[in-house]
């Protein structure tokens, strides 16, 4: 035996024809022994007879005109191509894009700023690399070359080699 | 830091009846004739009579004999030199590093920029290729300690409590070049210095400008005093002892690094390669490096390595032209910015810089996407035209 409450949840499609034969069956059954379910059952009866009665609703002229002409801009035009999740949170929003910044200008700024170090510590080294291949004149004055190259060796380090006073 | 090193001249002084200061090679004897009246209008006066005769007879022995005093005044370099000639005696020059012990004291001048600076440091030399530099001052720099052991150097910084390693100073052991294939040479004068006698020799490269003059221990070849001349700067360096003293026999402990307590080593450059190919350099780096085997003046490609710095990585090529070295660098425009302008390098192109450290200059310059630096010890305006042989800015 089928229990009420199954009955009165099925009496909807039931009168739409939408039941398997056997659970038609059963709820047919059902209805035979149960007047309140029976009486729902008129009611719902009733209620789509008076729906049906209903005039359908006129659209009003130029309705798909312009609902065409809407669509077009919409698609040429601004889209949304965020999740509406970033739109209905915008703190999620704000952390995504600084996350972005950093991602991609993170790399960048250091670039510029190895190319800066690059650019400052560049004669220095391309002064004590030298000093090896001056070393092998016969007749130049080391003292002199290693003035140079503890210079450059300092300021490779980035120390400034005419600093006076302790820095430890 | 100060100006006094510049024009810095004289310092030793002149062996009376054995130099004078010629501009020409001394021993061309060339005869020089005598100012105002020559022999030629000597003898035109001379029919006049017997006593004008007499007396152009005695004008024209004088004039004589003054073209050959001035004649016998020129140095003989054999006799300057100890019967040696000019080219066998740089020869010693070069070699006496290898075979002399010295100790002294010396004060060096070098141009940076625009201003003079000058450096007290005590130099000790140990045969064949040892050296210790201890600098006095200024204060900058006093207690500086320099240690080249013949295969690197260590370099003491007691300011900061780091040792710092890096390549040695000292030549190769072996036959020094002949000077005289790239050097215009001449013996110049005998005269003393700090208490030695020295032959004063004047150096001039050939195909380029500037001059180098040296005081040469006559003895022991070792050099007491230099000055390196620029065509466009004048004197931009100087060097001399104001003592020294020879055949000590220093202890070898001298010459060895000692590494003080707690003190941080670093080696703030590693050479990578060397590599024997333009191909395998830029393999090594990444990146395409256009170079010429040859330049102007004779310097030819030797070879070349890769330089680290931090981040910094750059092809190092080394041209050579028998005596004098050049260096050339080469990175990507893109990892390495402009420099800062210590001097201007007038010809390069935007972006060009130079820098001036004694006899050694630095210029900058971008060529096609890539940023060149030339290093070596010749004169700015020769500097500027082999960087527009190995690259011309566009």
């Amino acid at each position: 035996m089928i229990a009420h409450h199954v009955v009165r949840r099925q009496l909807s499609a039931y009168l739409d024809e939408e039941l398997r034969p056997e659970e038609a069956a059963a709820v047919r059954a059902h209805l035979a022994a149960c007047a309140p379910c029976a009486a729902e059952l008129e009611e719902l009866r009733a209620t789509r007879a008076l729906l049906r009665r209903l005039p359908a609703p006129q659209v009003p002229a130029g309705f798909l005109d312009d609902l065409r002409a809407r669509l077009a801009a919409e698609g040429t035009g601004r889209r949304a191509w965020w999740p509406p999740v970033l739109v209905a949170r915008p703190a999620v929003l704000v952390a995504a894009v600084v996350a972005v910044l950093i991602l991609v200008g993170l790399p960048v700024a250091r670039g510029r700023l190895e190319r800066l170090r690059a650019a400052e510590v560049g004669p220095d080294l391309f002064v004590r690399q030298y000093v090896s291949s001056a070393a092998a004149d016969p007749l130049v004055d080391r003292a002199f070359l290693g003035l140079v190259v503890t210079d450059a060796n300092l300021r490779l380090i980035g120390e400034d080699p005419r600093a006076v006073g302790g820095s430890r | 830091m100060s100006a006094q090193g510049r024009g810095q001249r004289g310092r030793g002084t002149q062996v009376a009846g054995l130099g004078v200061r010629h501009a020409t090679a001394p021993w061309a004897l060339r005869v020089i004739p005598p100012r105002g009246r020559s022999a030629g209008p000597v003898t035109g006066r001379c029919g006049r009579g017997r006593a004008l005769a007499l007396g152009c007879a005695v004008a024209v022995g004088l004039a004589g004999a003054l073209v050959a005093g001035r004649a016998s005044a020129q140095p003989d370099p054999y006799r300057l030199l100890g019967g040696v000639s000019l080219d066998q005696f740089l020869r010693h020059a070069a070699l006496a590093p290898q075979i002399v012990d010295y100790e002294g004291t010396k004060v060096i001048s070098v141009l940076r920029g625009a201003t003079m600076e000058t450096v007290t440091v005590s130099e000790a030399h140990k045969r064949p290729n040892r050296t210790r530099l201890e600098f006095l001052s200024p204060e900058a720099v006093a207690g500086r300690l320099v240690v080249d052991d013949g295969l690197q150097t260590w370099q003491y910084e007691p300011r900061l409590h780091v040792v710092i390693q890096g390549p040695s100073l000292a030549p190769p052991v072996e036959t020094p070049p002949r000077l005289l294939d790239r050097y215009e040479a001449s013996v110049v004068a005998l005269e003393e210095v700090v208490g030695r006698l020295a032959v004063h020799v004047r150096l001039r490269p050939r195909g380029t400008g500037g001059e180098r003059r040296l005081w040469i221990d006559r003895y022991t070849g070792v050099v007491l005093r230099s000055e390196d001349r620029d065509p466009q700067d004048g004197v931009i360096a100087t060097s001399y002892f104001t003592r020294i003293s020879y055949g000590l026999n220093f202890p070898s402990a001298m010459f060895l690094p000692r590494i003080p307590a707690g003190a941080r080593v670093l080696s703030p450059v590693e050479a990578v390669g060397p590599v024997t190919s333009l191909d395998a350099l830029g393999r090594q780096l990444g990146y395409a490096v256009q170079a010429p085997v040859a330049l102007p003046g004779g310097f030819r490609l030797q070879g070349g390595e890769v330089a680290v710095a931090g981040v910094l990585r750059v092809a190092h090529l080394r041209y050579h032209d028998g005596t004098r070295a050049l260096a050339l660098f080469v990175v990507p425009a893109r990892r390495m910015g402009p420099p800062g302008a210590e001097t201007p390098a007038p010809g390069l192109g935007p972006g060009a810089g130079a820098m001036i450290r004694g006899t050694l200059r630095v210029v900058q310059w971008e060529a096609g996407g890539m940023r060149y630096a030339l290093v070596g010890p010749l004169p700015l305006a020769d500097l500027v035209a082999l960087a527009r042989a190995v690259a011309p800015p566009r």
